[in-house]
């Protein structure tokens, strides 16, 4: 409604769509446009020789989509999937994505000018996997940047896991 | 300038099927030279090409494919026999148009002068030099594949300055520029304005500008001269040919180079020295600047860009048979009307005839009984109709074989020829589908597999004679349905394999120890081996010992196996057999722990529960289990996946006997679920490829199986 109110006076419209979701006690977000769709949590098949975060493939109306557990790929402490944890399937370069989160709270417009840079120590995640830090009211939300939570890092730490799985039983 | 590349993807589509029709065309007109209606055909297609490529702005190909359309119109007029100089030139065009509708598709550019010189040739077919081009034309076709750059294209710089009153007679020197054109390609054109003077001394009839032209042509001065015939007169015309620029280092002396195999200096050289007809690669191996091999190697590789780029660019899209589509739309109609159908029965509706009882009371009771009934009917019904769908569904993937077949009518005449051969080729089972993604895989593997026909079974003419055999030789292309699956044999009535022969290359290459035990199909089946070549010589057809290894893996990656047949001197018969589809097959479903996996029944032998006696262990490392007396390696596939089994104990768990590369393993898992047929889907594009699942599959429950690779498994248990 409020991008709609801004278009009709001819303003430009800053600033884009965020989903925001939760993980343990934090509030993180990603962009609405790699948002595919979000669905319950669903019953997931373990992949074989994966890492754990990697937690498996999922059916999503016929089709198998992998499925990571942001906690765990994150390094948070997680404890089981609730009645609130639901899978976001998101769109990014190398693919279609399931994350799992606690729970999706909100789908929010923020302006470029309430996000600011990420700070460079501190925080629990790696901040090279956050795009900004954004303000909401009093709420501090940290956007992640989808490509690259899922694929530099990603394939790294898959390559290093297969190799070392390799070495361990050749 | 609209943009036309949107409509690039149909074009190249449309043109690679007239492309096919032309080739095809032009190899039967080969046989019956008076088939007025095939003529046609091929001039059809030639003209369809040139028509829409010219509609879409890609001029090259609509200006190459006019000449030879017509020729093409001279043939249809009798004016010229299509013998076969004729058609070589023809095939060759073809294939020309071929790649320069592959540059489209694959977006790279296209050297226009690369066509210059099949240009000039169908030109003197044109103007009726029958005589002279015979002698040519055999001598070209062998070095076409090498001949990238036409010698033969010369380059003239020409300076124009017109006599000052050319407007005055009437003549505009941007026509005699047009004229130009037509004669060859005008590269280059600088206007010179040093003489024209000060605008207050200008007269505006007059004309001051003089221009520097470069002209790559393959005609002589003297038709340039004709060009400026009107002007001449008091107009200054200096002609030079010039030196044929070093830019254009032909193709594969460029690919020498980017191999590291010679020097740039060295290319150069040979390119000075490379007469009119000659092939740099040969030349560069007279100099002893290369060897043989590498530039053979090149050669290859130069032959896989070019017909990689036309592979890639028809995957995409597929043209389905109009009554396939009215019959899977005439399906999900029906699908429809049960939806509706159910719909009233879950209200109660009464739709079908039911008896009246009367106001008996037992009415109410006797409608759900009904209801019910109709319930059930109504789910068979929809049962069979989803199975319809699927199976309709599936068939708009399937494609006739008869287009991939066609294509090894050129394959066999080309090299029938090269061997000094005679080979009739004959094809049956046409219009048998295949999936078209098994299509494009089983492509390569045929190519080897008939090039191995001509070149090692059938016998020189000479040889056939002498044993009492036709002198032409036959090799027999089939295809058919035989329960669910296709076959397709490559028969050949040459001299059959030679058992001996493969013994003692097997033996030689250390394939084999000894030739002990060994019954008569293992031994042919030898050669399917990894570096295994019975060609006494390497030749550019066959025997590079890369080939049968290949073509088995390759059938085997799409669920097919390969049979060999052959009798001494009788021939020999190669039979592929293939499942339907790819997407669908039939598995066999275990649990491992809590996880379903599929294995896929063509791996599978036999399952069994063996007797705690019956496993053995080998030392500390291995096990095998005894199965009627042949010991098979046992791989516990909780381990192997990394999952806690139920069962640890094989006695008490499944065994699954399985054969990879005639090699038997037996896999345990916990518990054996059953038999089912299923459709396998890839893990999607973000999920990192594991060699020992093959994807995965949705069961009835919505779950998601997955598929377990046999080989994978194998192997990621010798790890």
């Amino acid at each position: 409604m409020d991008a709609l109110a801004a278009t009709s006076f001819g303003q430009v419209v800053e600033g884009q769509q965020y989903v925001t979701f939760g993980l343990n006690n934090e509030e993180y977000a990603v962009d609405a446009l790699n948002v595919q769709e979000i669905i319950e949590m669903a019953s997931i098949t373990h992949v074989p020789h994966l890492p754990g975060f990697f937690k498996g493939v999922i059916n999503l109306r016929g089709n198998i989509i992998p499925v990571v557990d942001l906690k765990l790929k994150f390094g948070m402490g997680a404890e089981g999937y609730k009645k609130h944890t639901c899978v976001i399937v998101t769109e990014f370069s190398g693919g279609v994505m399931g994350l799992i989160v606690d729970s999706v709270s909100d789908v929010l417009h923020m302006s470029d000018e309430a996000i600011s840079a990420a700070p460079s120590f501190g925080a629990k995640v790696k901040t090279d996997f956050i795009k900004g830090m954004g303000k909401i009211e009093d709420r501090l939300v940290l956007i992640l940047d989808i490509d690259k939570v899922l694929t530099e890092e990603e394939t790294l730490i898959i390559s290093e896991q297969l190799t070392a799985s390799e070495q361990v039983s050749s | 300038m609209v943009d036309f590349k949107k409509l690039y993807g149909i074009f190249v589509d449309e043109a690679m099927e007239r492309i096919v029709d032309l080739e095809d065309g032009l190899l039967r007109i080969e046989k019956s030279p008076d088939d007025k209606e095939l003529i046609n055909t091929i001039f059809r297609a030639a003209h369809t090409i040139k028509g829409s490529s010219g509609s879409i702005g890609l001029t090259d190909i609509s200006k190459f494919t006019h000449g030879m359309e017509e020729i093409l119109d001279m043939v249809r007029e009798d004016k010229i026999t299509p013998g076969k100089e004729l058609i070589n030139v023809l095939l060759e065009a073809t294939d020309m148009i071929k790649e320069m509708v592959g540059a489209v598709a694959s977006e790279t550019g296209f050297d226009f002068g690369r066509c210059e010189g099949l240009m000039k040739r169908m030109e003197e077919i044109k103007q009726g030099q029958g005589s002279g081009v015979k002698s040519q034309e055999i001598k070209t076709e062998k070095s076409s594949e090498l001949q990238t750059q036409n010698s033969e294209l010369k380059i003239f710089k020409i300076i124009f300055i017109p006599s000052p009153d050319l407007f005055k007679r009437g003549i505009d020197p941007a026509m005699i520029i047009e004229d130009l054109k037509g004669i060859g390609e005008v590269a280059q054109i600088t206007a010179n304005a040093d003489t024209v003077p000060a605008l207050s001394e200008l007269d505006p009839e007059n004309l001051y500008l003089r221009w520097d032209i470069v002209l790559k042509t393959n005609r002589d001065e003297a038709d340039i001269r004709k060009v400026f015939e009107f002007v001449e007169e008091g107009s200054e015309i200096k002609i030079f040919p010039a030196a044929t620029p070093g830019k254009g280092v032909p193709f594969i002396g460029k690919m020498l180079i980017d191999e590291g195999v010679v020097k740039a200096e060295d290319v150069e050289d040979a390119l000075k020295s490379q007469k009119s007809q000659k092939r740099l690669g040969e030349i560069l191996v007279e100099q002893g600047k290369v060897s043989p091999v590498d530039v053979e190697r090149v050669l290859q590789k130069q032959r896989n860009i070019k017909t990689d780029s036309v592979k890639k660019s028809v995957s995409s899209t597929i043209r389905v048979d109009l009554g396939k589509l009215d019959h899977l739309i005439n399906i999900v109609g029906e699908m429809v009307i049960i939806h509706s159908m159910f719909q009233q029965a879950l209200q109660g509706g009464n739709w079908l005839p039911v008896t009246d009882n009367g106001g008996n009371g037992k009415n109410g009771s006797l409608m759900t009984h009904n209801s019910a009934q109709n319930m059930e009917a109504l789910f068979s019904q929809l049962q069979r109709i989803g199975k319809d769908i699927q199976e309709s569904a599936m068939s708009l993937r399937m494609l006739p074989v008869g287009e991939v077949f066609q294509r090894f009518m050129r394959l066999v005449r080309e090299l029938s020829e090269s061997k000094n051969k005679a080979i009739d080729l004959i094809i049956t089972g046409e219009d048998t589908e295949l999936d078209k993604g098994m299509l494009e895989k089983i492509t390569d593997p045929l190519v080897h597999l008939i090039r191995n026909a001509i070149d090692h079974g059938i016998e020189t003419p000479q040889e056939r004679l002498n044993k009492g055999k036709p002198e032409k030789g036959t090799i027999h292309l089939s295809a058919y349905q035989m329960g669910d699956s296709v076959y397709i044999d490559v028969e050949d009535d040459g001299r059959g394999l030679n058992k001996e022969k493969i013994l003692e290359k097997a033996v030689s290459k250390g394939i084999i120890a000894n030739a002990h035990g060994l019954a008569d199909d293992q031994i042919y089946n030898l050669i399917f081996m990894p570096g295994f070549s019975t060609a006494d010589a390497v030749t550019d057809v066959s025997g590079r010992g890369v080939g049968m290894d290949v073509v088995k893996r390759n059938i085997e990656s799409l669920n097919g196996k390969v049979y060999i047949k052959t009798k001494e001197n009788a021939g020999a018969t190669m039979s592929i057999k293939l499942p339907l589809t790819l997407a669908i097959i039939d598995g066999l479903t275990v649990l491992v722990g809590e996880e379903v996996f599929v294995i896929p029944i063509t791996s599978v032998v036999e399952s069994l529960r063996p007797r705690r006696d019956d496993v053995k262990t080998l030392g500390e490392k291995g096990e095998v289990v005894d199965v009627r007396g042949e010991y098979i390696p046992l791989l516990r596939l909780h381990e192997i996946l990394g999952i806690t089994p139920w069962k640890k104990d094989p006695w008490e768990a499944i065994v699954v006997v399985t054969r990879h590369e005639g090699t038997k393993y037996s896999l345990l898992a916990d518990e054996l679920l059953g038999e089912q047929q299923v459709v396998i889907k890839n893990l999607g594009r973000a999920m990192p490829q594991i060699s020992d699942i093959a994807g995965g599959t949705i069961l009835g429950d919505g779950k998601v199986a997955l598929v377990l690779d046999v080989p994978g498994i194998v192997e990621m248990a010798k790890h």
